[in-house]
């Protein structure tokens, strides 16, 4: 999509696809959970990933931080993360912990239960602080006191067990981990799904704060459009394992161009309007075998006879606007 | 005033927890009076304010300690025998997840065909033309239905069916807790809608218990904001959520995200996260919000709000005393 001489890129994908080989019915099948996904993420911007649930999203951000277990699998392309003038191939590197978290973070799905019930929180932080720091434990233990501090958090909590923390307490504790080593890329897969909506505002709030301090980059994936709107700088939706639409979000929201993207916005109900709002008819392909063209040609009203035949392009429509849509082809 | 269609009269739950069987009030003194023409009611409020406990109490399914449930006048949670059929019959439910409200090896078909025989008691030869017209409301037909386990089906199409199923016995009311969050949104809004439809056409009630208020300002004509087992507003959705009166419910409209870049702005400014702890504030002496209200004094702190009026909305905050 752009080549990578940009100094303001500092990760970039290329013609990534990957996905899983799972048995169904005692048939091996291969489910396209990311096919052909270009984008890049600049230095100093929160770069949002928008789309349904079963869209590739969370496989997508796996990839991006090299976390590949079976049954996931990486078909083709690069994943490139430039840390000070340096390029690092993250799917061909042998050990991945020297940059997890030093240099590109993780917060996964469910963020709150992923701390370890029977470990104080201060051992959560030692261990990670001595993973990647030369420090006895005594001086871990100050670091990531005065760190816990330094966010707001009284030093109690890393006393505590997970159990002792509400929900809104552990995940910010979990975003405090992943930032502690202040990595160049933060990955947040739905960071604030289960949380109530005043405790997402502040636990959002938490994760801008930090990215404008740092200023590095967040990529946050979420469905909820209403998140985006009020966090990300640019967006990239994507449908059915492609990366459909990129553009600024002010852009996106007002514009949007793939009819897709556009359906996700018109179909949101806002407060102080009762118009009615129309959902999209039919559900997501079976990513097992995707339609053929463009995949969401079954349920697009605008759907032509190209579209069920061809996959459309990416259009560079300017102003780093990207739309993979027939629609916009000039012929 | 016409009778009310339901009627809750100072309902209170109270729950147990802990080793020493430590009390709390679930549902604390909740009356809400829903008079008898088609209507849509959100009950509103974040987990663990109580919405699901209440929608259970108004099902039957949790007794009050104190307070009644009052359906057509008479209190729900003494019907017996032939009554307690009407009732069912009446008031229907929808639930959260269409995935856990079907039994995964229980073809999706027989809960319509046992509704239909043993609830609406529909003569056997005109079940199917029955399912078929339901399903028919809500998009899909019995063909599509027939045969199949609920693992065949998408969230969406399987809410589709648990409302076909709620529509068989012709209720007066449907009491649908959160029956749209677990899906996506392009398809929210087209469940939502079915609602509508119904209280249009088929002059269906509806309780719409959420926690997303821009769905309930879409499709509801009352709604009530529930914090800790209170009710701390309730009126107009048009004057609820447009001219919010409670502080709660005034941080809740400000900390909704809105698919709008432009109340980017407003929903920035700073917000502080407490540290307390939920027990303390269902336990707490006076307004059980005032440890996290800007504008709570001593008052509040003691006592225990009462409703007040304010721009034909109750509100249940010292704010308002005349």
């Amino acid at each position: 999509m752009r080549v990578l001489s940009d100094p303001d890129i500092v990760l970039n994908t290329v013609n990534l696809a990957g996905g899983y080989n799972v048995m169904i019915n005692d048939n091996m099948v291969y489910v396209d959970a990311v096919s052909n996904v270009n984008f890049y993420a600049k230095n100093n911007e929160v770069l949002g990933i928008a789309g349904e649930s079963g869209c590739g999203k969370s496989t997508l951000l796996k990839i991006l931080y090299g976390y590949i277990r079976p049954p996931l699998v990486v078909q083709r392309g690069s994943v490139t993360l430039r840390i000070n003038d340096q390029s690092i191939d993250i799917l061909s590197l042998k050990d991945r912990t020297l940059v997890w978290w030093k240099h590109i973070s993780y917060i996964p799905q469910n963020s709150m239960n992923v701390l370890n019930p029977l470990q104080r929180l201060r051992d959560h932080f030692i261990e990670t602080i001595r993973t990647h720091m030369d420090v006895d434990k005594d001086e871990a233990y100050k670091t990531a006191r005065d760190y816990i501090e330094s966010l707001g958090l009284s030093k109690e909590v890393l006393n505590a067990y997970p159990h002792q923390l509400s929900g809104g307490m552990r995940q910010r504790v979990v975003i405090a981990l992943a930032l502690m080593l202040k990595p160049r890329v933060i990955l947040a897969d739905e960071p604030t799904t289960a949380v109530d909506v005043v405790v997402q505002r502040g636990v959002l709030q938490m994760l801008l704060d930090k990215q404008r301090e740092l200023k590095n980059t967040l990529i946050l994936v979420t469905h909820d459009m209403g998140v985006q709107a009020m966090v990300t700088n640019r967006i990239l939706i994507m449908y059915a394992g492609k990366g459909v639409e990129l553009g600024a979000t002010e852009d996106i929201f007002e514009n949007p161009l793939h009819p897709y993207t556009r359906a996700l916005i018109e179909s949101l109900p806002r407060i102080g309007d009762k118009t009615l709002r129309k959902g999209l008819a039919g559900q997501p392909p079976d990513l097992t075998s995707p339609p053929p063209g463009c995949r969401f040609h079954p349920r697009c009203p605008y759907a032509m006879d190209v579209c069920r035949r061809e996959e459309p392009p990416i259009i560079d429509i300017g102003k780093e606007r990207f739309v993979s849509c027939w629609l916009y082809v000039k012929r | 005033m016409s009778e009310a269609l339901l009627e809750l009269k100072n309902v209170v739950k109270i729950f147990r927890y802990g080793l020493f069987g430590f009390e709390f009030r679930a549902i604390d003194d909740v009356s809400i009076s829903l008079e008898d023409k088609p209507f849509i009611f959100t009950i509103a409020g974040e987990s663990g304010s109580g919405k699901t406990t209440l929608a259970r109490i108004i099902l039957g399914v949790h007794v009050p300690e104190y307070g009644e449930v009052l359906y057509k006048g008479r209190n729900i949670h003494k019907l017996k025998g032939e009554d307690l059929v009407w009732f069912r019959k009446e008031v229907q439910a929808v639930f959260q997840d269409p995935y856990a409200s079907f039994n995964p090896l229980k073809k999706v078909y027989n809960y319509l065909y046992e509704t239909a025989k043993n609830v609406a008691k529909i003569k056997t030869d005109e079940i199917d033309a029955h399912i078929e017209e339901v399903l028919k409301r809500v998009g899909l037909s019995l063909e599509k239905v027939k045969g199949k386990y609920p693992s065949e089906f998408s969230g969406g199409e399987l809410q589709r069916v648990s409302i076909a199923r709620a529509l068989i016995t012709r209720p007066r009311l449907i009491l649908a807790d959160e029956p749209v969050s677990m899906l996506d949104a392009s398809l929210r809004v087209t469940i939502v809608n079915l609602f509508k439809e119904f209280k249009d056409d088929l002059k269906i009630s509806f309780i719409y218990i959420t926690h997303d208020l821009s769905t309930a300002y879409y499709i509801s004509d009352y709604i009530a904001i529930m914090y800790r087992g209170w009710v701390v507003e309730q009126g107009p959705v048009d004057k609820v959520l447009t001219e919010p009166k409670h502080p709660y419910t005034q941080t809740l409209l400000l900390s909704a995200p809105m698919p709008d870049p432009k109340w980017r702005e407003k929903w920035l400014k700073a917000i502080k996260l407490t540290g307390t702890i939920e027990e303390k504030e269902f336990l707490a002496k006076g307004c059980k919000y005032a440890a996290r209200c800007p504008y709570a004094t001593k008052k509040c702190l003691e006592n225990v709000p009462p409703d007040f009026i304010a721009n034909s909305v109750k509100v249940k905050c010292w704010l308002y005393e005349k």
